[in-house]
């Protein structure tokens, strides 16, 4: 390059003056240098280029030595294969100039070949950093365009006017089913080839300078998937104002499109919901207007069969309270408002009881859209829990009775456990019995207190608890604090408490009461000696009168019968010898004799009546009655009594004094109608102060009831002999036979009008239970 | 007319002669033999104690047995004449004062043929016993007739 100096001096008027003019203008040097010496020349410029001077010779390992560590490789290759090869070569380098500036140079070899070898390289130089700096800018401001282009949140592309793609945005290619693909510079139709017309035009409308929007619309994926979108296409222009292409943004509504076909759907489903859900439930939009409603609220409310939905609850109600207005108005300004438990008095007056919601729900956000409301009939789990409250309001109060019943209670007492027999409890009256006070027996062991008397005792007890689980009435002495005894009546039962088992035993002290016991038990067998020395002295007595009786009956009669038997053989043996006088005492002494028998069989009857057992046997009364009037007409024919006798007359009693009683009744009967020209003796059933009872009556002589108090004692008469014969012994005979019975006689009788007897017989104490 | 004869015991000496002058009505006075207590009517009736040396003779064809007797009872009587083979059969008529239905109800259980009380009535008391005398002597067949040698 040290050849370019003396050119550069020369005159501007010359050729080699005006290329170096114009290369200086046009800011390109050139330069030689010879391979085989490494000596070369340069121009001027290019010597400025390096900021050197232009006037020192230059080499070709000079030219080499400015270029940076990365343009160096490459010259150095470039300069070796056109010596090498003669290949000549076009490179845009760095170098750092002399002053240190880094610049773009670019250079441009040619080898020159003489006789088959390369005599010489040449080739310009040119300054190109200006240049360079622009096109990085340019590269880069359209990289960060392509990056802005490539990342954009949107589906974004860019087009030539042949719908070439220059750009496109990532998302473009995922909606379109390109991701991965390099698309840049393929044509959108060789892409698409089912696109739409439409589309096609939309697009040279855009081409042509038009914006144009779609809304929805349907578009084939290269997969053949259907998708919804909504697009726009404008035109773009290049630097110059000139149409370069269009612009398209797609936005996939596929996704919002399906969200709303679910949303519609979920709707359907809520309405639905809501039209099924077993509760009262309803959907109001902001002016209370129905949009869903429950089957439940339906009924709930009166409202079965009719169409509420999108008319105002308000309508339907004109009546609603202005507090539940409020709550709606609450409920709409977004407050849950919720009540538990609210009583309302229904049309009818009865009461109610509602738990309710009113929730706003919400449009989007923060708009509320309406209100849900809730309602529930809990009138009759109210009522439970109020009766529940009550009843637990009365377990309290019971509680406390309880406790004041334990505190309080007049026996004493005690909660012990049964492990150890450790008090655990006592109430006052326990303490006043025992005479330990509270404090000294909780914690303590009875066997401790040595409250039993024997510790066999106190186990017999436990082992009868343990067995039994639960004692009663058990008798038991125990020591009070003092040693002093005293006698309980005991109960007791096991109980777990605190999860052990525990003894609660209640004690009566009885021992006053079983001294008392023991004081009627003392007297009673006293008593009953006494009643044993007195039935033994009866018995005595009884036997004596059987013995006496038995004695009258056979000795007394004896010597009648000698008296009545000699006089009777005096009178037929020696009767024509006596005078009339003798022979009339001898029929008194007979008379007297017979009269005696009769007294003394009437004194035994009497007195049989008392003694034997008395044998209770059902008796046919009407039977025996008939029996003496048979005996009593044979005895006495003629006499043309009227019998009235019931039949069927039972009795339970004795048959044998039974007998005795209708003998000396029917008898009476027979024997006092004897003056009577018409004589009626009857027998019946008929009534003893309300009792039932047997009747004998007849219209005969009667008697004065001045005198009935004496009528049935022995051997008192209301008449004489001569009128009426008799001992006095047949009704007292029936009287005590009667009592003998349990029953009772009563007599009524008027002189000349007759008498009537009447006596009961109750049933034995035998009888009378079922 | 039996060839044996009545037994009479019979301790009241009133009683005997008029039960005596009754049977001597109807001609059976003879036949009667009288003992006062209940132990001499079984001495005489086993020839035992003071008819000890009486020689055996047939049985009488009745017994006339009172009840209320000194020593010996007069059921104890008829116990015993009952248990003893050779009297077993004996036509035994209980004849008493006492009309007590124990007594009667006792003799029939102690195997007694009759039980006739003695009436107080005198004529009554005569016509009882003489027909007691003419039916066992004269009427009825006693079972030891075939039976004794």
């Amino acid at each position: 390059m040290s050849g370019e100096g003396p050119r550069a001096r020369e005159s501007e008027g010359d050729p080699a003056s005006l290329l170096a003019r114009m290369s200086r203008l046009a800011k390109v040097g050139g330069w030689s240098f010879d391979p085989r010496t490494g000596e070369g020349e340069w121009t001027e410029e290019v010597a400025r280029i390096h900021d050197l001077d232009p006037t020192l010779a230059t080499t070709k390992d000079l030219g080499l030595s400015f270029y940076t560590p990365e343009s160096r490789p490459r010259i150095e290759q470039a300069v070796r294969e056109a010596i090498e090869a003669a290949r000549a070569y076009d490179l845009e380098l760095e170098l750092v100039s002399a002053k240190g500036v880094r610049k773009w140079v670019r250079t441009q070899g040619q080898p020159v070949v003489e006789g088959g070898r390369v005599v010489r390289v040449q080739g310009t130089f040119q300054d190109i950093t200006a240049q360079k700096q622009l096109e990085l800018s340019l590269r880069e401001s359209q990289d960060r365009l392509q990056l802005l282009i490539d990342h954009a949140p949107a589906a974004l592309a860019m087009f030539d006017r042949e719908m070439r793609y220059l750009a496109v945005s990532r998302r473009w290619l995922n909606d379109y089913g390109l991701s991965g693909r390099d698309v840049l510079g393929d044509c959108q139709y060789d892409l698409f080839p089912q696109l739409p017309a439409a589309a096609r035009a939309i697009h040279r409308r855009a081409l042509a300078g038009e914006v144009v929007c779609t809304e929805e619309d349907p578009f084939i994926l290269a997969d053949g998937t259907r998708r919804w979108r909504r697009w726009e296409a404008r035109p773009w222009r290049d630097a110059r104002g000139a149409s370069g292409g269009i612009v398209l943004f797609s936005e996939d509504l596929t996704d919002r499109k399906r969200s709303e076909a679910a949303l519609r759907g979920s709707e359907d489903r809520l309405r639905l919901f809501i039209e099924h859900a077993p509760a009262a439930l309803a959907l109001f939009d902001q002016e209370m207007r129905y949009l869903a409603v429950s089957r439940r609220w339906l009924s709930d409310y009166g409202l079965a069969g009719r169409e509420v939905l999108g008319r105002s609850h308000y309508e339907i109600f004109p009546e609603i309270t202005e507090a539940w207005k409020a709550v709606h108005r609450r409920g709409l300004a977004g407050e849950v408002v919720i009540e538990e438990e609210d009583q309302f008095i229904r049309q009818d007056g009865s009461a109610q009881w509602l738990r309710w919601e009113v929730r706003p729900w919400y449009e989007s956000e923060g708009v509320v859209g309406g209100l849900v409301i809730f309602t529930e009939d809990i009138t009759a789990r109210v009522q439970a829990l109020h009766a529940l409250r009550e009843s637990e309001a009365a377990l309290l109060i019971s509680e406390r009775l309880f406790a004041m019943a334990f505190t309080q209670n007049p026996a004493a007492i005690a909660l012990t456990r049964l492990a150890d027999g450790v008090i655990l409890d006592v109430n006052a009256t326990w303490e006043s019995l025992s005479g330990y006070c509270r404090e000294e027996a909780v914690g303590h062991s009875a066997r401790e207190m040595r409250i039993w008397p024997s510790p066999e005792a106190s186990r017999r007890f436990v082992q009868e608890l343990t067995r039994q689980g639960v004692i009663r009435d058990w008798e038991q002495t125990f020591l009070r604090k003092r040693g002093e005894p005293y006698v309980a009546r005991l109960a007791a039962q096991v109980l777990t408490f605190r999860g052990e088992p525990h003894i609660l035993s209640t004690l009566v002290d009885i021992t006053e009461q079983k001294r008392a016991r023991e004081e009627i038990q003392r007297l009673n067998a006293d008593l009953e000696h006494r009643v044993e020395a007195r039935t033994a002295e009866l018995q005595a007595a009884n036997e004596e009168l059987e013995a006496f009786a038995y004695a009258v009956s056979h000795d007394l009669r004896a010597p009648l019968r000698a008296m009545s038997g000699f006089s009777q053989a005096l009178e037929e043996d020696f009767g024509a010898a006596l005078p009339e006088e003798a022979r009339g005492y001898l029929g008194q002494i007979m008379a007297g004799s017979h009269h005696m028998g009769e007294l003394i069989d009437g004194l035994l009857a009497l007195s049989r009546t008392t003694r034997g057992d008395l044998k209770r046997e059902p008796v046919d009364l009407t039977f025996l009655a008939e029996e003496v009037r048979q005996q009593l007409e044979r005895q006495e024919p003629g006499r043309g009594v009227r019998w009235r006798l019931q039949p069927g007359l039972r009795a339970s009693g004795d048959a044998r004094m039974l007998r005795i009683v209708m003998a000396n009744l029917v008898g009476n009967a027979w024997k006092y109608t004897g003056g009577q020209p018409d004589p009626v003796i009857a027998v019946e059933a008929a009534e003893l102060d309300g009792q039932p009872c047997f009747r004998v009556s007849d219209n005969g002589a009667g008697f004065d009831m001045a005198h009935a108090a004496k009528l049935f004692q022995p051997f008192q008469r209301l008449h004489r002999q001569d009128e009426f014969p008799g001992l006095g012994i047949g009704l007292a005979t029936v009287q005590r036979i009667i009592h003998r019975h349990g029953g009772r006689i009563a007599a009524q009788a008027e002189p000349g009008h007759g008498a009537a007897f009447c006596f009961s017989l109750p049933p034995s104490l035998e009888e009378t239970r079922p | 007319m039996n060839r044996r004869g009545i037994l009479l015991v019979e301790d009241n000496a009133q009683d005997e002669l008029l039960t005596l002058r009754s049977l001597r009505k109807v001609n059976l006075a003879n036949a009667v033999t009288v003992v006062r207590d209940g132990q001499q009517a079984l001495d005489f009736l086993f020839r035992e104690g003071a008819f000890g040396g009486v020689p055996a003779g047939p049985l009488p064809a009745v017994v006339m047995l009172d009840l209320g007797l000194p020593r010996v009872g007069g059921l104890e009587v008829l116990a015993r004449l009952r248990s003893d083979e050779r009297t077993r059969l004996l036509p035994i008529v209980i004849l008493t004062s006492s009309d007590e239905d124990q007594d009667r109800l006792r003799s029939y259980l102690g195997g007694a043929n009759s039980f006739v009380r003695k009436p107080v009535d005198f004529a009554e008391f005569a016509e009882t016993v003489a027909r007691l005398g003419v039916y066992w002597m004269a009427v009825n067949e006693s079972p030891l007739d075939g039976g004794q040698p």
